[in-house]
């Protein structure tokens, strides 16, 4: 018996074959159990091929700015997390949930609050040093004024003083006769 | 519009909508080929990317006689040849290698005769991968082009430069091939391939 050539097996398998020859060579591997053999192996390795394929590559469809893109990415991994999250999470008890969520804000408020005064402490600390410095700023320069006005006084006294007695000077002057004029 | 009636719009008036139109229609089946040529999917999506650059500049060089399939065919297996031998000369390990060398489970290693019960989709799609990467790269883009993309033998002579009868030889050298690597992983879904292999004539035949 005359085998067609592998090359003739090819076209046959992949239906490259016009209708007659098609049908001479299916009526030999009808008839021939080795031919049958390898044309069976082949297909299984055919077949065994269709388990890779490839898909084509993620692409946006429409022209969307690269933010919105990211943006919509995200919203989706979000959702995708929370529906995967919402569906593998346990039965959850919502008084028991409420509880614990209570229990944890209390804590969290708490935690505020306190750090909350102690900031409100640090500031009135700072301002009441800061008005301490600007009174003792103040005293500082009340007691200099004073200083001052107390040096003007005693040298205004002084110089009234020394002026008083000029006027006394003069008024108790009494020109001697050897100094009058001469008619 | 037809491909050609594209690639002739943008021969002569660099028209962008007839560019996009080639590669939408295009783009996937590139990829695809690539990705089966390197077996690499994440490269495959730059080198198809180049291979639609290159049909671009070299639009002037297409004679509207020639089929724009069969040209962009041959600019991205050539692609892919140029990415293998690039890899070769750097030396890098291709996603095959890490594979085979990270001590894979036993259901997937390497090994003739090994029975594979129940095999994951995506464990068959790994072990056929690494088998078609070891086909010879003579081979390899014969049965990319022909059981993947479904070509005539007379195209696929064409997008390589080989005769007819060339194309059909490496295609059943090329599933003799794969026929010994994957006949005992899928010893259990297709029990008849390891008979063949047994079979005198068939071994004359799958060389």
């Amino acid at each position: 018996m005359k085998h067609p050539a592998p090359e003739q097996w090819m076209d046959w398998l992949y239906q490259e074959l016009p209708p007659e020859q098609h049908h001479e060579l299916e009526a030999h591997l009808a008839m021939c159990a080795d031919c049958r053999q390898q044309v069976d192996a082949w297909r299984q390795t055919m077949g065994a091929l269709d388990e890779w394929q490839v898909p084509a590559p993620a692409r946006a469809r429409t022209r969307v700015p690269m933010l919105v893109r990211w943006a919509a990415a995200a919203v989706i991994v979000l959702g995708i997390g929370i529906g995967i999250g919402r569906l593998t999470a346990p039965p959850v008890d919502p008084t028991a949930l409420r509880a614990e969520w209570q229990a944890d804000l209390r804590g969290q408020i708490a935690a505020l609050q306190a750090a909350n005064e102690r900031a409100r402490e640090h500031d009135r600390a700072a301002f009441a040093a800061a008005l301490d410095a600007l009174d003792e700023q103040q005293t500082t320069a009340w007691s200099r004024l004073r200083e001052d006005l107390e040096t003007v006084a005693l040298a205004a006294e002084n110089r009234l003083y020394q002026t008083e007695r000029q006027l006394v000077q003069l008024v108790s002057f009494t020109p001697s006769t050897t100094d009058q004029p001469t008619p | 519009m037809t491909d050609e009636q594209a690639m002739w719009r943008v021969q002569t008036q660099d028209d962008p909508e007839a560019f996009t139109h080639l590669v939408h229609r295009w783009r996937d089946a590139i990829h695809r080929l690539c990705a089966r040529m390197t077996g690499d999917e994440h490269r495959a999506e730059d080198l198809a990317q180049e291979a639609f650059t290159r049909l671009y500049a070299r639009r002037k060089e297409w004679q509207p006689a020639a089929k724009i399939s069969t040209w962009l065919w041959r600019v991205a297996v050539n692609l892919c040849h140029d990415e293998l031998r690039r890899r070769g000369r750097r030396g890098e390990t291709s996603l095959e290698q890490v594979e085979e060398e990270a001590e894979l489970p036993a259901h997937l290693a390497v090994v003739e005769g090994t029975p594979d019960e129940s095999l994951a989709d995506a464990d068959r799609a790994v072990i056929v991968r690494q088998a078609l990467m070891r086909l010879p790269e003579t081979h390899r883009p014969v049965v990319i082009l022909k059981h993947y993309e479904g070509l005539k033998f007379r195209e696929i002579a064409e997008v390589l430069g080989i005769p007819e009868g060339t194309a059909k030889s490496r295609m059943f050298e090329a599933l003799g091939m794969l026929n010994r690597r994957l006949a005992p992983k899928f010893k259990d879904e297709y029990p008849g391939a390891q008979d063949a292999l047994a079979n005198p004539r068939s071994r004359r035949m799958r060389l």
